[in-house]
């Protein structure tokens, strides 16, 4: 399988891009952006899919007076109306000033949902005895009234049967208010309808059915100034304006990233081959992200700009690096780089994987394709860039080993830091000068003002293109007030509807009294009442046969056929009501012209859209939260894009933790594995908080403020900027604190990539989405500042801070060390510091010790598999006590961390008081013990780091004997100090042998006075070693007990304690017996040594996984290991 | 203010206004002269009708401005009216007899016998007043919103023009013919959207002695508001009360502009 995947991954690619690329749909509604289950939201889609008319295209219109509109808005709308294959209907008027006589089937439908009683008393005003005294008063009422609305009403309603309860409220189907929604009060200003007569469901459909409709407009050539606005104008602006935005921010980023590689290399095939991959990777990556998302979000397709201006720095660095180091071929520059570019990449895309957490679906989806695309951009550049561009440096070396997979993630050994550049100490001066000036003056910003959030929806919207700019005018003009808050009721069926209507009327009712709210408007009146009908039916059906009586009572009382319609058309629609079966509805044009503004039904459901105003200009969205959630508990969905913002805010704000913390640890581990030094993890940190209170600085003499979009840009920041501390100080490391030589080829590579992250996130400002473009200012300008401080003050901080050099040790005659070859040795684990071990006291004490052992085991398998290199070490070291065999060496010393980690435990346990331990002792060997300690000449303990050799100090004072173990000090101080009182507790003495020489004179003086002391072998000094076989090996061995032996003629006693599962093994070799005066020779010392070590090499193989070697042993093999 | 002479174009000696406009018009002299070259030949017999109508037109603007001259020096004027309806829906107009009473910025109008309706109009409101109703309405003058209202509360107050200005302001004068010694002036609104309203309003006066002999509104949907003026008294002192609204405590008054 893996090797059909090396031959075929490539195939495999393309077919899944071709995939991703047939899935792929781009959705332009902004409300997919957002939460799908935040009510606020909820509302504001059924608001779209219902009351907001697709097919509806609202045609505005300004002439210089109202008798040129009027005439023009008529004309345009009979040319409309001709385009019969364009155009179902055109409105520019009250449409019952069209069709009057329609209006008589809403009033008469009205009246059917009156209460029974109300329309029961209807039926006595028209009985035949009643019919004269009215059309009296009628008359009487034309001959005196002076009110117009009196005259004309009556004319057409000489029966008064529009006096009803219902029209109380709606007394304003007059020629006043409904004109209000086609006309300015000057009437200058005339709006048309037009609804299409095609489906508009894609946002190419609008813009070819706009361009036919343009031109018809287009002929007309009034003069008038004409503007369009309404859903299909919104969706094709938003389309245009969303592959305006790729196609600009695309095309400007690569030419910046063209111009800023050429800039800095001059070299046409690079660049050319880079632009050639990065459009290859972004098309897959939209492809891929079909695949996995199907359809993107138009805010989502921001990614591509911000994934350009990422995705080069990986090539960049990579090709920087190719250029600084002619020598190394391309699968070693690989290895040496990949590391920190995978780290890079991961970090990066675990801080856009995090923005899915940030709850804007839209971002998230931005965030996952630019996690894919930063994913492809690291295999991508990591395996493909160099190879082309040098051709020369493909094939790795002949003798070089074998990269793993884990060798990607793992950085090569470092060779510590030597022989520092010593810069001159005025440009350090002025570096600092400088980071105080930033911080002192950002902070002075800060101190005065901080950037404020605005909680409103502005973020969501738009840059206002022409179809807001109308609807702006149209509201404006026709004195509409401003944008209410929609209220939102559905149901199963009318009655549900009706009984969630009255519900959320007392709760509106009792808002509007706390000045929550100011007013309302529910279309309580124009909903129909199942029961109210059911129970009026056979009422109806009797007044649907009253038409003839009712005309003659008119043409009785002077009135002709035209007072009649109003009256006929009532009493049609009572006769329909009474043969009616289900709930009725009215459905001439008129009717439905009016109701659609505010019903919807569906075959599953019902709604019904109510209007409500806030008390103030400025919705409080706070305080109306909880009336919000009361309505909501009633499936009443109060929403509108005040409300929407507030709400999405909110939501972002509360998971702003679930955001950054996790991105927070993820720096801070990312920064641990790269540098496993709390120094450069600081400096890390320290740049990432300067950039931050530069960026906030910026924003506040900017004015700039945050807003739920922008706000995901501090994850983002964090991810993508902990990159440059990443290069920056591996590569001061590299070059051993080189500040010059660092700029020259990371810091140049950087600011090349520095600038084109800038630039990706830059060119979103010219986004048309206001919250994306606040976003791309707020990335560029704190990624800028990251860059920035990174490349030109961090170097200056990290030579500060960074720990001086140590002087290599010098090439050593007896070790027979070739000349010119240092030996260094390989740092110790980081583990050994006073503050781990006192963590690993305290969990000794407070977790069982099985339980801690096991946890200790885990660790010990984790690092087996992060820190392979110095694991190495150990392989390496027990290479030739299984004769060469990798794999039985591998083994044991995976084995061997395993044990450590349960010997550290074990050790915890004793300094932490727990002195009872199981020996499994012989007591003839014991006796050798004893027999040495008779001669009163004092005994010299030898052991190896083999097993709980710690544990002999405990062992020897139990059995009455105070041992003084001889050591170096430990890398901490504070660690040395540390154990050297944990032993004293259990009756072991420390003597710390360092440089001091005259150290040894006290130890020969304890030894002379029969003192019992403790020394390891194993390890090779420093210098002063004998050159010895061990394992058949070369072996650098101090002579230390042999010259102790001669100095004192001490007993040399072999002693080493394993773990066994039932307790402590306990081994006391034979004396080491040997002729003091021979001993004054050197070689005969060096046998001594010889001899001792071979006694111990049984032992080593026996128990060869307690064998702890972390430093290497063998002689040159430091230098072997510094080289890989 | 609107010259009398193109206005007379409509009413049937258009060729000879035309003709005047044209001459008026003129100010190129070569083009005066070719003019006046040619019509002079062809248009002598034209002149005498020309001098008639010329005359005839300047008696109408004399008329006017006497009429408004004496309109503008009246204290006050009462009179009895009778006012018919004529609406669409009516086989027959209504007819309802009433009186009115007229003050500088004030008048009082009674529809009806006993009064059914009765109007007052101070300067600063109007009150419409319902008795059998026990109902009065008040539309406060300086708080309405432009529109439709406005105009027509303005129009209803121009529909008795007290002088030249206030009625040229608000209407321009489409024609204007005399019958019987009464001379018609028919009015029509300036304001376009008054005009969907009232289409024309149409005020008549005796010639003799100026007073007020009719009054019609022409309604955008064909009805017909005609009031006809008899017993019309001039500068009688009237009761200041009469222009005030005395409503008893049971009556309900309502302000319909106020929503």
């Amino acid at each position: 399988m893996s090797s059909f995947l090396k031959r075929w991954w490539w195939a495999l690619l393309i077919v899944m891009t071709g995939i991703g690329l047939v899935r792929l749909r781009f959705d332009v509604d902004i409300l997919d952006l957002l939460p799908p289950d935040e009510p606020t939201v909820q509302g504001l889609k059924l608001y779209q899919q219902h009351f907001t008319n697709a097919r509806e295209l609202i045609v505005t219109l300004r002439a210089p007076d109202s008798e040129t509109a009027e005439r023009l808005a008529g004309e345009l709308a009979d040319r409309l109306r001709q385009q019969t294959n364009l155009v179902e209907e055109v409105t520019w008027q009250p449409p019952w000033m069209e069709r009057p006589d329609q209006l008589g089937e809403l009033l008469g439908w009205l009246w059917f949902n009156q209460s029974p009683g109300d329309f029961a008393a209807l039926t006595n005003r028209l009985a035949p005895g009643q019919l004269k005294p009215t059309l009296d008063e009628t008359r009487e009422l034309l001959a005196t009234s002076m009110s117009p609305m009196d005259l004309a009403r009556r004319s057409f309603d000489p029966f008064n049967l529009l006096t009803m309860p219902a029209l109380a409220n709606i007394s304003g189907i007059s020629m006043d208010q409904g004109n209000q929604m086609f006309a300015s009060a000057d009437g200058k200003f005339r709006v048309l309808y037009v609804q299409s007569a095609v489906d508009l469901t894609s946002y190419r459909a609008c813009a070819s059915w706009l361009e036919k409709i343009h031109a018809v407009i287009a002929e007309l050539q009034s003069g008038a100034i004409v503007h369009f606005t309404g859903r299909p104008v919104f969706v094709e602006e938003i389309a245009t304006s969303m592959q305006r935005d790729m196609s600009h921010s695309v095309g400007a980023t690569a030419i910046i990233i063209a111009l800023l590689f050429w800039l800095t290399h001059r070299r046409w095939l690079p660049m050319l081959w880079l632009l050639a991959l990065l459009m290859l990777i972004l098309i897959a990556t939209l492809a891929l992200g079909g695949l996995v998302l199907g359809t993107v979000s138009v805010v989502a397709l921001g990614f591509a700009a911000v994934l350009l201006g990422l995705a080069v720095d990986y090539a960049v660095v990579h090709y920087q690096e190719a250029l600084a180091y002619p020598q190394m071929t391309v699968p070693e520059i690989r290895r040496a780089i990949a590391p920190s570019i995978l780290w890079a990449a991961i970090t990066t895309i675990s801080a856009f994987l995090v923005l899915n957490l940030g709850g804007l679906p839209g971002l998230g989806q931005l965030g996952s394709l630019v996690a894919i695309g930063i994913a492809l951009s690291a295999l991508v550049m990591v395996m493909i860039y160099l190879p082309p561009l040098f051709p020369d440096r493909r094939q790795p070396c002949p003798n070089q080993t074998p990269f793993r997979w884990w060798n990607y993630f793992v950085a090569p050994q470092e060779v510590p830091v030597t022989g520092m550049v010593s810069a001159e100490k005025s440009s350090h001066r002025a570096v600092f000068l400088l980071t105080g000036l930033i911080f002192f003056s950002a902070g002075a910003v800060l101190c005065f003002q901080r950037p404020g959030l605005d909680r409103s929806g502005n973020a969501l919207q738009p840059a206002h293109g022409e179809a807001q700019q109308t609807l702006d005018e149209m509201t404006a003009e026709l004195g509409l007030p401003p944008q209410p808050l929609w209220l939102i009721i559905s149901g199963r069926d009318e009655s549900e509807v009706y009984r969630r209507l009255t519900n959320a009327e007392i709760l509106l009712n009792s808002a509007v009294t706390n000045q929550l709210i100011g007013h309302y408007l529910l279309p309580d009146t124009l909903w129909p009442r199942a029961e109210y009908q059911a129970a009026n039916r056979a009422t109806a059906a009797g007044l649907g046969k009253k038409g003839p009586p009712l005309r003659d009572a008119l043409s009785s009382a002077g009135f002709n056929t035209n007072a009649f319609v109003l009256t006929a058309e009532l009493v049609r629609t009572w006769s329909r009501a009474g043969e009616s079966k289900s709930v009725m509805w009215p459905t001439n044009q008129v009717s439905q012209w009016l109701l659609k503004r505010f019903v919807a039904r569906t075959p599953d459901e019902c709604l019904v859209m109510g209007l409500i105003y806030p008390a103030t200009n400025k919705v409080d969205a706070a305080e109306l939260t909880a009336l919000s959630r009361q309505l909501a508990q009633n499936h009443a969905l109060l929403s509108g894009w005040e409300l929407l913002g507030n709400a999405t805010l909110k939501r972002v704000q509360s998971r702003m933790w679930e955001v950054v913390t996790p991105m927070v640890a993820l720096v801070l581990l990312s920064l641990w594995f790269a540098f496993r030094r709390a120094t450069e993890i600081l400096l890390g940190v320290a740049v990432l908080c300067l950039s931050g209170v530069c960026l906030l600085a910026t924003m506040v003499l900017a004015g700039w403020t945050w807003n739920l979009m922008n706000l995901m840009a501090v994850p983002l920041m964090l991810g993508t900027g902990v990159d440059y501390t990443l290069f920056i100080q591996l590569a001061l490391r590299r070059h051993g604190g080189d500040l010059v030589a660092v700029r020259c080829s990371v810091g140049r590579a950087l600011l090349l990539c520095g600038g084109t992250a800038v630039a990706g996130f830059g060119s979103l400002v010219f986004s048309s989405n206001l919250g994306m473009a606040s976003l791309g200012k707020v990335c560029a300008v704190g990624i800028g500042a990251n860059m920035l401080i990174s490349v030109f003050l961090l170097p200056a901080w990290w030579r500060l801070f960074s720990p001086k050099s140590k002087v290599q040790s010098p090439k050593s005659e007896d070790a027979g060390a070739k000349d010119g070859e240092k030996s260094t040795r390989a740092k110790l684990p980081p583990f050994y510091r006073a503050g781990l071990w006192r963590l690993g006291l305290v969990a000794a004490k407070m977790i069982p010790a099985g339980l801690l052992k096991t946890i200790a085991a885990a660790l010990a398998d984790f690092y087996w598999i992060i820190q392979r290199q110095r694991c190495e070490v150990v392989v390496q070291n027990f290479l030739p006590v299984f004769a060469g065999d990798r794999t039985a060496a591998e083994k044991a010393a995976r084995a061997a961390h395993r044990n450590f980690a349960a010997k550290l435990v074990d050790l915890w346990c004793v300094e932490g008081g727990e002195t009872g331990c199981n020996w499994l002792t012989n007591s003839g060997e014991l006796e050798i013990i004893h027999a040495a300690r008779r001669r009163g000449r004092g005994t010299l303990f030898i052991t190896l780091h083999l097993g709980n050799w710690e544990h002999g100090g405990l062992l020897l004072n139990q059995l009455g004997i105070r041992l003084t173990i001889l050591t170096q000090a430990e890398p901490d101080d504070g660690l040395t100090d540390l154990r050297k009182a944990a032993r004293a507790r259990y009756g072991v003495d420390t003597l710390i042998i360092g440089d001091d020489g005259f150290a040894f004179v006290e130890v020969i003086k304890q030894l002379q006075a029969g003192a019992d002391l403790a020394v390891s072998l194993d390890r090779p000094p420093e210098r002063g070693g004998v050159p010895v076989e061990f394992f058949g090996q070369p072996f650098a061995a101090s002579l230390a007990a042999a010259e102790l032996a001669r100095a004192s003629g001490c007993a040399l006693v072999g002693v080493t304690i394993v773990r066994r599962p039932d307790g402590y093994a306990v081994k006391v070799l034979p004396e080491f017996t040997y002729d003091r005066k021979a001993l004054g020779n050197r070689e005969a010392r060096r046998e001594l040594t010889q001899q001792i070590l071979r006694a111990f090499e049984p032992e080593i193989r026996k128990d060869i996984d307690q064998w702890y070697q972390f430093t290497p042993i063998w002689v040159g093999q430091a230098s072997r290991l510094s080289q890989k | 203010m609107v010259s009398i002479h193109s206005h007379l174009g409509r009413t049937g000696v258009a060729p000879v206004s035309k003709i005047i406009s044209r001459l008026n018009g003129i100010k190129s002299q070569r083009q005066a002269r070719c003019l006046s070259c040619g019509w002079a030949r062809r248009s002598l017999w034209i002149l005498p009708f020309l001098a008639v109508s010329i005359s005839r037109a300047a008696d109408y603007d004399a008329q006017f401005n006497q009429w408004f001259a004496v309109q503008t020096n009246l204290q006050s004027w009462a009179g009895d009216f009778t006012q018919t309806r004529t609406l669409t829906v009516l086989n027959q107009p209504l007819v309802t007899r009433g009186q009115v009473w007229v003050k500088p910025g004030e008048f009082r109008w009674e529809l009806g016998q006993p009064a059914q309706t009765i109007v007052l109009r101070r300067p600063d409101q109007l009150l419409i007043i319902y008795p059998r109703l026990k109902r009065a309405e008040k539309y406060p003058l300086d708080a309405v919103p432009t529109g439709p209202m406005r105009d027509a509360l303005a129009l209803l107050d121009a529909s008795l023009p007290r002088d030249r200005a206030t009625m040229e302001k608000n209407f321009r004068l489409l024609s204007a013919t005399e019958t019987n010694s009464i001379l018609q002036m028919t009015l029509q609104p300036r304001s376009d959207a008054a005009r969907k309203f009232i289409g024309e309003v149409v005020v008549g006066f005796h010639t003799n002695d100026f007073t007020i002999a009719a009054t019609e509104m022409k309604f955008a949907d064909g009805s017909r508001l005609r009031n006809d003026f008899t017993n019309v008294v001039l500068n009688q002192p009237i009761e200041p009360k009469m222009f005030e609204a005395d409503l008893p405590p049971d009556y309900s008054v309502v302000e319909p502009l106020k929503k």
